[in-house]
């Protein structure tokens, strides 16, 4: 079993091949052994880690994925997602983004690409004005400024 | 002695006012994107700026602040790059258009760069190209549009094709081309491209006798001036 401390001093113990699922957790396992000592995670809070373990739980037994390269870089574009994961993902704004912060610092590289699909998936087909209102952004842009980049994006806007 | 007071004097405001520097910059400078520096590329590398993200979770660490929802300031650099990786041409573009930090975000004009360079390799697992400085400093939504712009004709929404002869709906380059002439020589309201060609035959070349090309006479193709003997 690990111990893992969240950023909110929760203790956590998890199976070893559960945790693995984290590419950093289990280097750091790797590197330094049997130890009783708990992993302290600063950048993890205690609700953010329950998700995550839920989701390494799910694919426990699953292999690791083998490549370092993430599939976006060369080409698969694609926004499918699996149905359990889309179930998974289907919690509220805050509680994504955090899970893809905690993905990207525990290093699960499976999770942190579903979650960057979700939210592109949320951006797909929206309007600028709809963009603003999902992430609430404020346009700052004068009418001008904002026909003028129009005005640019012509070719590429009706693609 | 007083010169040396002056240097030191000078040297000291110097230093002060490289010090102050840093807080005086743009927010938008928290975006590195893998910005590589040549060996024997002059100038100094930035520094990497402490993110306004840890900033901001010290202050505030209770709220959900605004800028929390947005996501090119939620994530690290790495992560919104894969976002708007997944994002098609025209999704893309409605992004630089939601606010003045998209619009100026390094993270998404890399992203236009690596579409650049796919699009004009014709090669969709190209490695991701080498981003320094230099690229940095183009926009590279500005160009892509430029080259779709110089490849193809915007897409006929309505449909109003006057190529309703040909059964399959394809058609080939040079129809499109064709057809986006035609549609621009009807609506555009200064001569376009095939008025200006119309006002230039009823000239009979007189316009090209007046100004001669350079070392190109009677090799080019625009011999105007020459066919005016048989014209009339």
């Amino acid at each position: 079993m690990v111990l893992l401390l969240t950023s909110d001093n929760e203790m956590f113990s998890v199976a070893e091949d559960v945790i693995k699922r984290s590419a950093y957790i289990k280097n750091m396992l790797e590197d330094v052994g049997e130890s009783d000592l708990p992993i302290p995670l600063p950048n993890v809070e205690s609700n953010v880690l329950v998700k995550i373990l839920e989701y390494c739980e799910h694919y426990r037994g699953e292999p690791l994925p083998a490549s370092d390269v993430d599939p976006a870089e060369i080409g698969d574009r694609s926004l499918d997602i699996a149905d359990w994961d889309q179930k998974y993902m289907a919690v509220d704004q805050e509680m994504l983004f955090e899970i893809i912060l905690a993905a990207n610092y525990l290093d699960i590289k499976s999770l942190l690409d579903v979650g960057c699909k979700t939210v592109a998936k949320m951006m797909k087909g929206k309007s600028s004005e709809e963009i603003r209102t999902l992430f609430n952004i404020a346009n700052d842009f004068t009418p001008e400024e904002e026909a003028q980049i129009r005005k640019e994006n012509a070719w590429a806007e009706c693609r | 002695m007083s010169l040396l007071q002056d240097v030191l004097k000078s040297y000291s405001s110097n230093t002060k006012e490289r010090t102050q520097a840093p807080d005086t910059r743009d927010d938008s400078d928290d975006e590195v994107v893998n910005v590589q520096s040549n060996p024997n590329s002059p100038g100094v590398t930035r520094p990497s700026s402490p993110t306004g993200r840890a900033h901001a979770r010290t202050i505030r660490p209770l709220y959900i602040s605004v800028s929390k929802k947005d996501p090119l300031r939620a994530f690290p650099t790495e992560v919104s790059q894969k976002i708007f990786t997944r994002l098609s041409i025209s999704d893309l573009a409605k992004c630089s258009r939601v606010s003045k930090k998209w619009n100026k975000s390094q993270t998404l004009n890399y992203v236009w760069f690596q579409h650049y360079r796919k699009e004009n390799f014709h090669d969709e697992s190209l490695p991701p190209g080498k981003w320094t400085k230099r690229e940095s400093k183009q926009n590279w939504r500005v160009t892509y549009n430029k080259t779709l712009k110089e490849r193809e004709p915007p897409m006929v929404l309505s449909g109003t094709s006057s190529r309703s002869g040909y059964q399959s709906g394809y058609q080939t380059p040079r129809e499109l081309k064709e057809e986006q002439w035609r549609e621009e020589a009807a609506t555009v309201e200064k001569p376009g491209k095939l008025a200006m060609r119309e006002m230039y035959k009823e000239l009979g070349g007189r316009k090209a006798r007046g100004k001669p090309k350079l070392g190109s006479s009677g090799v080019t193709r625009d011999k105007g001036g020459w066919d005016e003997g048989g014209e009339w």
